[in-house]
């Protein structure tokens, strides 16, 4: 069992591909980025990275005797294995699917602006539109003396709360947070900035809490095709605990998360994050580890980053395509396929 | 004397304002007459100045020294300077045997005197901090100890009763002879023991124990004149077995984790993955004694955050040569799927089964169920509270500095009274204790072996008494004291 985990790589391996391709930088940018943290959640890597291959593809040109889409493909292949520490299998597809279609008697530079119009086109459709249409069909499920629970941090979860605000109903919301990352106290600040009543509690406290709760709204990273969805580490547990009280659970996701992969638990593909985040303990406290040098080899870190809820535990799931309960994903996950080919 | 009788009279006044001054020295007039009336209202004056202050705050009946090393406990307690239910409860037993070592006991109804004793004590311990629920274990433990010692002498005195019979009648009767016991030494004895009622006494129509009999005087008087001998010995046989149970009561309270961790070496098996939350004295114990077997086996530990007490357990094994793996308490379902066993400690166990115990395991709990992982709780007998849980999220929880789950200077900018009402926007809570309900624990590991949660009420009645469940006790009302004596006056004047 304890070979089964992977060890965590503070570097990273470069492919040598990557180093000899200027434009490359923007990739190692993006991906030193999510490494480190500074752009966090589903949406806005997955932004990020697509601009990083709108940039590629600008500065682009096709080596002699070779076709633009299998040498771009296998391009961006060599830089896909580069975020495969990344959930962005869909748009990957997406793109690789684009590049694959280009008419073979297409110029070179209509073919990179087609790409890049359709780069846009994704994440206008796929992302920013699909949020509206989310949070409009959130917003029908929040009434007046509601208390709706979330954890963690979503980009949908909280354009949902700003809009049930700007539309007048009268809520409060629990904010759960969890170590190491703490992301809750962001959303929390920005929360109480616009004037909704939060109240915070630890991950732990969550029995103690969930007996007011009327609603969870949750996001997702990624949503499989037995209905499980991935997601945040300790998303889990919320939806255990508001399952045992009886909460409806409603886990907010765009359709391009989806994904046709199963699995039964957590350990399977997981990401591993920096051990000493855990080591670390907020400052004010005199329980750390002091002799981080003579660190002994029984002792062990483990800093899981995402985290796989049972379907059962959901109540439904709200995309752009409508609201549907778990067992509907595998049928969208095929429709979306089928769309692809329609475009 | 007649000083002595205008003060009685004097505090008679306050309670009765009828009485005046005039009648008062009318009656002041028959003393030298009335030597026997004297001895009785000096009897009854004392009786009537206990029970009038007993009503009140009941100190009085304590020693002024002992008061002080109670209003020190309390003071400790209500500061919370003593963490932990089993420091707790060797405090609260220490403290309550000084307490019985100084009381003075009188011939008669010494048990009820000691229980009273301890009560008023006990009342204030369990006001000082409700939440601590060792506190009031420990009380009744003491209580039951008595009830229990003082059974078990008036049963051997009763045996010693048959004896001395016997010997009286030897030169009457043959040695063939029955021994004939008086019905009223009988019906005495038995009466002044305090006994749970059973079908025999109910039908004799005796007077229920659960009331401790004040008056001192009214039935107690004649049985002294007949068993005084053995009164005297034991008035002093009872305070030491008391006292020597309370010794008994406090070594099972240190040796407990000891005892626990005997028991380590069946539960735990090589190759397994053990899962804890926090940190917990008995639980460290019980892993470590596994070890000292020589199992192998792999510990993770939920650094149960804000305190972040499982932090300092990771230390300590890993310390002792085990596999330690740290993980966040948001990662125990994922990690869940991995685990052989549960072990976790408990603040306190209730009547039903349901545990009190620290933040979060309440969700490890139903982790636990969801994998069908067994979740063993780890007790020592004195955290076995008698009462049953009614909202213990609520009721028998503490709520902790908000500072510990956010810094104050950090978020000093939310913390503005924005919203139309005036309230606050921002709530934060930290609570301490969880409530994990019997059906999700799957074995109870206590000092006297091992036990499911649906038992745990019958091992109450082995160390408690029924009697002693509610311990605040009845306000005595005081008219009934006084009534024949002032009866007696009146007849006096005429």
């Amino acid at each position: 069992m304890r070979s089964v985990y992977p060890l965590f790589h503070p570097v990273i391996y470069l492919p040598a591909s990557v180093l000899s391709f200027l434009s490359g930088v923007s990739v190692f940018q993006v991906g030193l980025q999510y490494l480190s943290g500074d752009i966090s959640g589903g949406n806005a890597r997955c932004i990020a990275m697509l601009q990083a291959f709108q940039e590629i593809i600008k500065d682009y040109s096709t080596p002699p005797e070779k076709t633009l889409s299998r040498d771009l493909t296998a391009k961006i292949s060599s830089y896909v294995s580069f975020f495969t520490e990344c959930n962005m299998g869909n748009a990957i597809r997406f793109l690789k699917n684009r590049i694959a279609k280009l008419p073979l008697t297409m110029p070179e530079s209509e073919a990179k602006t087609t790409l890049q119009s359709d780069i846009d086109q994704f994440i206008n459709e796929k992302i920013v539109v699909a949020d509206k249409v989310i949070v409009s069909h959130s917003v029908t499920k929040i009434k007046d003396g509601d208390i709706l629970l979330t954890y963690g941090t979503s980009s949908v979860v909280e354009m949902i709360l700003q809009h049930a605000y700007e539309l007048g109903k009268q809520y409060r919301v629990v904010v759960v947070d969890s170590r190491p990352k703490l992301e809750g106290q962001l959303l929390l600040r920005r929360l109480v900035a616009k004037g909704i009543t939060c109240t915070y509690i630890h991950i732990n406290a969550i029995s103690y809490i969930m007996h007011e709760v009327t609603r969870v709204f949750l996001g997702a990273s990624a949503v499989l095709s037995n209905g499980t969805v991935y997601s945040q580490v300790g998303t889990a547990c919320v939806t255990m605990v508001a399952h045992a009280f009886q909460v409806p659970v409603l886990v907010c996701c765009e359709a391009y998360k989806f994904h046709e992969r199963v699995h039964l638990d957590s350990i399977c593909s997981n990401e591993l994050g920096d051990p000493d985040a855990i080591a670390n303990i907020p400052c004010g406290k005199e329980l750390s580890f002091p002799d981080r040098g003579a660190k002994s080899e029984n002792l062990q870190f483990f800093n899981l980053i995402y985290d796989v809820m049972p379907s059962d535990y959901i109540s439904t799931i709200i995309t752009d395509y409508g609201m549907v309960p778990p067992t509907s994903v595998p049928v969208i996950v095929r429709e979306y396929r089928r769309e692809h080919i329609w475009i | 004397m007649i000083y002595l009788i205008k003060i009685y009279i004097f505090l008679r006044s306050r309670q009765n304002p009828g009485l005046n001054c005039r009648e008062a020295h009318a009656w002041a007039g028959y003393l030298p007459c009335t030597c026997w009336v004297l001895g009785l209202v000096m009897e009854t004056c004392c009786s009537f100045c206990i029970s009038y202050s007993g009503e009140g705050s009941g100190v009085v009946v304590t020693m002024p020294d002992v008061q002080s090393l109670v209003n020190e406990f309390i003071l400790r307690i209500k500061k919370r300077k003593v963490e932990g239910s089993q420091a707790t409860a060797r405090q609260a037993a220490v403290l309550l045997r000084s307490v019985i070592s100084q009381q003075r006991i009188g011939y008669t109804n010494q048990a009820g005197t000691l229980i009273d004793a301890v009560k008023a004590v006990g009342e204030q311990l369990i006001a000082a901090n409700p939440v601590e629920l060792a506190v009031g274990n420990i009380v009744r433990r003491v209580l039951h100890i008595i009830r229990e010692e003082d059974l078990s002498l008036t049963t051997a005195a009763m045996v010693g009763l048959n004896l001395s019979a016997v010997s009286d009648d030897d030169d009457d009767t043959g040695p063939d002879d029955h021994p004939v016991l008086s019905a009223a030494a009988v019906a005495a004895a038995s009466r002044s023991t305090l006994r749970p009622p059973s079908l025999q006494t109910l039908l004799e129509d005796m007077p229920d124990s659960a009331t401790v009999p004040h008056t001192s005087s009214s039935g107690g008087d004649s049985e002294g004149k007949s068993k005084s001998a053995d009164k005297s010995s034991r008035s002093r046989k009872l305070k030491h077995d008391v006292i020597e149970a309370v010794n008994e009561l406090i070594q099972d309270i240190d040796t407990c984790h000891e005892q626990i961790a005997e028991q380590a070496v069946e539960h735990i098996h090589h190759n397994e993955v053990i899962l804890t939350l926090g940190s917990s004295r008995t639980v460290l114990q019980f892993l470590c004694a596994a070890r000292e077997k020589k199992r192998l086996f792999w510990v993770f530990v939920a650094e149960g955050a804000p305190r972040y007490q499982g932090h300092l357990l990771a230390k300590e094994l890993v310390a002792r040569g085990l596999q330690t793996t740290l993980i966040t308490d948001s990662a125990v379902f994922a990690m869940i799927s991995q685990v052989n066993m549960v072990i976790v400690g408990a603040h306190a166990v209730m009547a039903n089964g349901g545990v009190i115990a620290p933040v979060g395991l309440n969700m490890v709990a139903l982790a636990a169920k969801r994998h069908a992982v067994p979740f063993v709780v780890l007790a020592g007998s004195h955290k076995l509270c008698p009462l049953y849980p009614h909202n213990p999220e609520v009721l028998l929880n503490e709520l902790r500095s908000p500072s510990e789950l956010l810094d104050f200077g950090e978020f000093s900018d939310c913390m503005d009274f924005r919203s139309g009402l005036g309230s606050p926007l921002l709530h934060v809570v930290n609570p301490s204790f969880d409530y994990v309900p019997p059906k999700l624990v799957s074995l109870f590991i206590t000092d006297t072996g091992g036990h499911n949660p649906s038992y745990m009420y019958r091992l109450i009645a082995d160390y408690y008494s029924a009697d002693d469940l509610v311990l605040q006790r009845k306000a005595v009302p005081s008219n009934r004291a006084q009534d024949p004596i002032l009866t007696l006056f009146i007849l006096q004047i005429v």
